[in-house]
């Protein structure tokens, strides 16, 4: 886990929330099936919060080396499909496990990179592409299926 | 409605010095795009860097935008509607191009141009950075090591991004990975040759060691 001095209060009601060493935060025991998990406490709202809250692993259950792997091998350029393959895992566990950490990283990189001292910045775009899907770029299509479903509407549907 | 298929372009910022990819955007290769992307780019600086990028004209004019007084002319006193008021580019802006002119798919000639500030301030600048000249050789690498560690942006292959939210994501991670725990060559290489571990984050003063894969994902953030 993460050392006590980079945990904030979560709670947004109390005057310490996401300020990090104001020595307000300690630990309340251990809970969960094995009493593996840590619990932590606000000392200035009492507010009581899991310690994967804020991290990339607040509500997996995963076992955190397994997260860690799939991590690594995404960091590394093996594609989805590959990692799963390589770890024994489902696509959509590994998709949704990278999901929750890239959204965490892009956080971890807003909160950090800030005030920066730079001598000489480059700028440049660089091209890619994201599948493009019939059904998103017929909105008529995507209406009448309500979201849902991959095929074309039966019956069209009077107004 | 966010437009989510199709081609993409992901705007990228980095530092020569320090190496450290200060902020991305993922979206079109628009004037707005250009403008949020430079917004935020300059947000997160205390002090106006020399910015080097190619002939795309969205940057100069988003540095424009950016950074400029508005004017009102003195009245001409004659009749009818009052002058616009000019836009005049703050004096201490320093931006230069870099046009490739290519044949037959080859680079045959490379141009400079300074856009804003004056030929001799930027040449101050450069001696302080690893550019000897005005160049965007160092974005121009960073793009490779994208193609290479995230899956999404390889050429020619099936593992394109399916959605543009993993690709936001997963090019967060990457980026993450690079600024934080992936040791820089060229930085942790030193004049005897020997390797010290230094990433880019190191270098500018972000934290004192190489993070591991854990501390990143274990370190609290919120969004703010």
């Amino acid at each position: 886990m993460t050392a006590l001095t980079n945990v904030f209060c979560p709670n947004k009601d109390c005057k310490d929330y996401g300020l990090r060493n104001q020595n307000n935060i300690g630990t309340r025991g251990m809970y969960g099936k094995d009493k593996t998990r840590t619990l932590l406490y606000c000392r200035t709202c009492g507010h009581r919060f899991a310690e994967t809250k804020c991290t990339a692993f607040f509500g997996l259950h995963l076992p955190g080396e397994t997260i860690q792997q799939i991590i690594h091998h995404a960091a590394e350029g093996v594609s989805v499909r590959g990692t799963a393959r390589l770890l024994n895992l489902d696509k959509d566990t590994v998709n949704r496990v990278i999901l929750r950490a890239g959204e965490h990283c892009a956080l971890v990189l807003s909160n950090l990179l800030h005030s920066l001292q730079m001598t000489e910045v480059q700028l440049d775009e660089l091209w890619t592409f994201v599948k493009k899907r019939k059904v998103l770029a017929k909105k008529n299509w995507k209406r009448s299926m309500g979201g849902h479903g991959s095929g074309r509407p039966l019956i069209a549907q009077p107004d | 409605m966010e437009k989510e298929y199709g081609r993409t372009w992901i705007w990228t910022a980095i530092d020569s010095t320090t190496r450290l990819i200060i902020t991305f955007l993922i979206g079109d290769r628009t004037l707005e795009d250009a403008h949020s992307f430079l917004k935020d780019l300059i947000s997160r600086m205390n002090e106006k860097p020399l910015f080097v990028s190619d002939e795309l004209p969205h940057y100069e004019n988003g540095l424009e935008e950016m950074f400029h007084t508005l004017i009102q002319p003195e009245p001409t006193g004659q009749r009818g509607r009052p002058k616009n008021p000019e836009k005049i580019v703050h004096e201490d802006l320093d931006y230069a191009t870099v046009h490739k002119t290519r044949k037959n798919g080859c680079i045959v000639n490379v141009e400079t141009k300074v856009v804003f500030g004056s030929e001799s301030r930027i040449a101050n600048r450069l001696e302080s950075t690893p550019s000897n000249t005005v160049n965007t050789s160092f974005v121009e690498r960073s793009n490779l090591n994208w193609r290479l560690w995230d899956a999404h942006l390889r050429r020619q292959s099936t593992t394109f991004a399916k959605s543009i939210r993993w690709l936001k994501a997963k090019f967060s991670l990457v980026v993450a990975c690079y600024n934080f725990i992936r040791p820089h060559e060229t930085l942790s290489r030193q004049s005897d040759r020997s390797f010290t571990p230094k990433t880019p984050a190191m270098a500018a003063e972000l934290t004192d060691h190489p993070w591991s894969l854990a501390e990143l994902l274990w370190f609290p953030s919120i969004c703010q």
